[in-house]
């Protein structure tokens, strides 16, 4: 059952510092329980896709086409006390920044409390551990500062699957931590979620990190969708330009004596709808009808957004990358 | 300095040196006026003889450092010295004025802060939702710039003609009549609390929209908590702080405000006993009325400081760390 079904949403930004589209006809669907890994640079678009879900845009944006739904309805069609209903029953948030998404003058045991059916102790001290932390009792009793940011990203999980949500969305939720932190918290995200049947929507630029703890990868760049698909397919196959340069920006991924390549230029900076492919300039294999026209997705599962799509396997493969080295 | 005790013991000591920082500007610049305490005595024409015969009656031929300690050793024991027009202990007299300038400066606090509080939090909240404060500025602005004897005769204007008897009233001390008493301070309190709501509101307001940005604000939205729920649960706490704060700050706003105010509303009170020392160069007076002034305000905020440390845990433990 399709629970998020994002619909060709585009969203721009109106500040005074001026004008950024964040979203240019972005479109992806999450069925329930799936645990999806969203990727890519600051820029791309997926902080705005996943705050959207929430109905937590601010006031500065503005949805030009699309749209959004959960469980079947637009999140933009509801009013104030309907939307609160649905964060409430359906939906969940895990941010970065674990220390600040908890109140710092209350205790975390109380603050995890009141989002509980029946706050009593021995159900904060049971949530606690099963988010795996140790000495419960203390932590409980713990204002937010006197934790970890690990610790206090295990209390902001709890928080946030308090209530089962249908949905999780979680903003680069080990960006702030330590490498072997992250690997737990994620494997605790993923774990909790699927033991719950709680859909995941892990927002990240950390594309191989994730890989190992969700269903399915969806590759975004430039406010738009690129390619989706299983983690492995996506990690051993690529089909966009754009998932083939991430994987050779990936240290670790080289060959002994290879050269760690990056991607040249820099993300772009949309105030409009994209006119072509917003990857061309940057792109190894472009041709004359990617600046002209928008690509449009692939048939199949993967939605490959890409016009050389298909064309592009008989050119190179992925061990065999172009000899221009930019 | 950390923990609860050596925090505590940190606001102390500060507020002791700030204490004798006072001391000693009061007992200085005093002494350096021309003309001398014994003149208040003498007039001009007295010849130098007599000057020295009064000078040494009042002790004034001893060291500075000596009179000094002596007077400071006075106030730690409870004499604030002997009046000069009178002959009589200050301590005397202010013990028939000071209830009276405590309970306006306690019931224009008891008025401002949590009017001032709500006024503030509607203000942010409002703003939160998009609404535009602009009266709430206007209002602001209005309260901080309209002097307190404006607010005060307007107030007994209105009350006048609306017939409320009660303002003509004179003055009867808290412990005879604590109810009659303070019906009669309402006014008087509320023309002197108009300053400091305005500021206590806009502080608040501030300190809303500053709450806003946090991370934890974002969660409770994405929680589905109401606004009224958000609000209690972490706005009022995180707003607490700069509250308590800004109305220590104003106990200074007040003691000079509750000068004029209890010239208006013929209140005995210390602000009166002051501005009556200074107009008969009553010395000892003014140095005792000064010095309890700035007690006052020294005391007011190191209690907030302290109540900080309760209210936020950060503070208790150490010293807020930039995140």
């Amino acid at each position: 059952m399709t629970l998020l079904d994002v619909r060709d949403l585009a969203v721009r930004y109106d500040t005074p510092h001026g004008v950024s589209q964040a979203l240019d006809g972005a479109s992806l669907t999450v069925a329930a329980g799936e645990l999806v890994a969203v990727v890519g640079e600051s820029g791309s678009g997926k902080s705005t896709l996943g705050m959207a879900a929430l109905g937590l845009l601010p006031a500065s944006a503005q949805r030009l086409t699309g749209d959004l739904l959960v469980d079947g309805e637009s999140v933009f069609g509801l009013d104030p006390p309907r939307l609160r209903r649905l964060r409430r029953t359906r939906l969940g948030l895990v941010l970065q920044d674990a220390a600040g998404s908890l109140d710092p003058t209350r205790r975390v045991g109380r603050q995890l409390a009141e989002h509980l059916d029946r706050p009593g102790r021995a159900d904060v001290l049971s949530r606690l551990e099963q988010v795996r932390l140790p000495d419960v009792e203390r932590v409980a009793r713990s204002y937010p500062h006197q934790l970890s940011g690990g610790m206090a990203q295990r209390v902001a999980i709890a928080i946030a699957l308090a209530r089962s949500p249908g949905l999780l969305v979680a903003d680069e939720p080990t960006a702030a931590l330590d490498t072997e932190i992250k690997h737990d918290v994620l494997r605790l995200l993923a774990d909790s979620c699927r033991e719950r049947g709680t859909a995941l929507l892990v927002l990240t630029h950390d594309l191989t990190g994730i890989a190992a703890y969700c269903t399915r990868l969806v590759v975004m760049y430039g406010g738009r969708v690129v390619e989706t698909g299983p983690p492995d397919d996506v990690l051993e196959r690529p089909r966009h330009p754009y998932t083939r340069g991430l994987l050779h920006a990936v240290p670790g991924q080289e060959t002994v004596g290879g050269t760690l390549r990056s991607i040249a230029g820099s993300p772009p900076v949309l105030t409009g709808p994209s006119a072509g492919c917003a990857f061309a300039p940057r792109c190894e294999f472009r041709v004359d009808r990617c600046d002209a026209r928008r690509p449009e997705p692939s048939a199949d599962a993967a939605r490959v957004l890409c016009h050389r799509d298909g064309e592009l396997d008989a050119v190179v493969t992925l061990d065999e990358v172009p000899e221009v080295s930019r | 300095m950390s923990g609860p005790i050596g925090r505590t013991a940190v606001v102390l000591a500060r507020a002791a040196a700030t204490m004798v920082a006072v001391t000693m500007l009061v007992f200085i610049a005093l002494h350096a006026v021309p003309g001398g305490f014994e003149s208040v005595y003498l007039g001009t024409s007295a010849s130098e003889t007599s000057h020295a015969t009064v000078r040494a009656m009042l002790g004034l031929d001893r060291p500075l450092p000596e009179q000094y300690l002596s007077w400071v050793g006075g106030i730690v024991t409870g004499d604030l010295g002997t009046s000069l027009l009178s002959s009589r202990p200050i301590v005397d007299e202010l013990a028939v004025r000071l209830p009276a300038t405590a309970q306006l400066a306690v019931l224009a606090t008891v008025i401002s802060v949590p009017a001032g509080a709500a006024l503030g939090i509607a203000a942010g909240v409002a703003n939160l939702r998009g609404r535009a404060s602009g009266l709430g500025r206007v209002a602001g602005a209005l309260s901080a710039s309209v002097p307190d004897f404006v607010v005060a005769t307007v107030l007994v204007f209105v009350a006048s003609q609306a017939g409320w008897r009660i303002v003509g009233a004179s003055y009867v001390p808290f412990a005879e009549d604590p109810l009659g008493s303070t019906a009669r301070m309402l006014l008087p309190a509320l023309s002197l609390s108009f300053f400091a709501t305005g500021i206590v509101a806009r502080t608040t307001r501030d300190a809303v929209l500053a709450v806003r940005a946090e991370p934890f604000m974002t969660m409770a939205i994405a929680r589905g908590e109401s606004t009224w729920q958000i609000v209690r649960r972490h706005v009022l706490r995180n707003v607490a702080n700069p509250i308590v704060t800004i109305g220590a700050v104003n106990v200074g706003a007040l003691l000079g405000g509750a000068l004029i105010i209890e010239r208006v509303f013929a209140i005995p009170g210390v602000g009166e006993y002051a501005v009556n020392a200074v107009n008969a160069r009553d010395y000892p007076v003014v140095m005792a009325t000064v010095v309890l002034g700035a007690a006052a305000f020294v005391v007011a905020n190191a209690l907030a400081d302290l109540a900080g440390g309760y209210i936020d845990p950060r503070l208790g433990a150490r010293r807020r760390v930039a995140r």
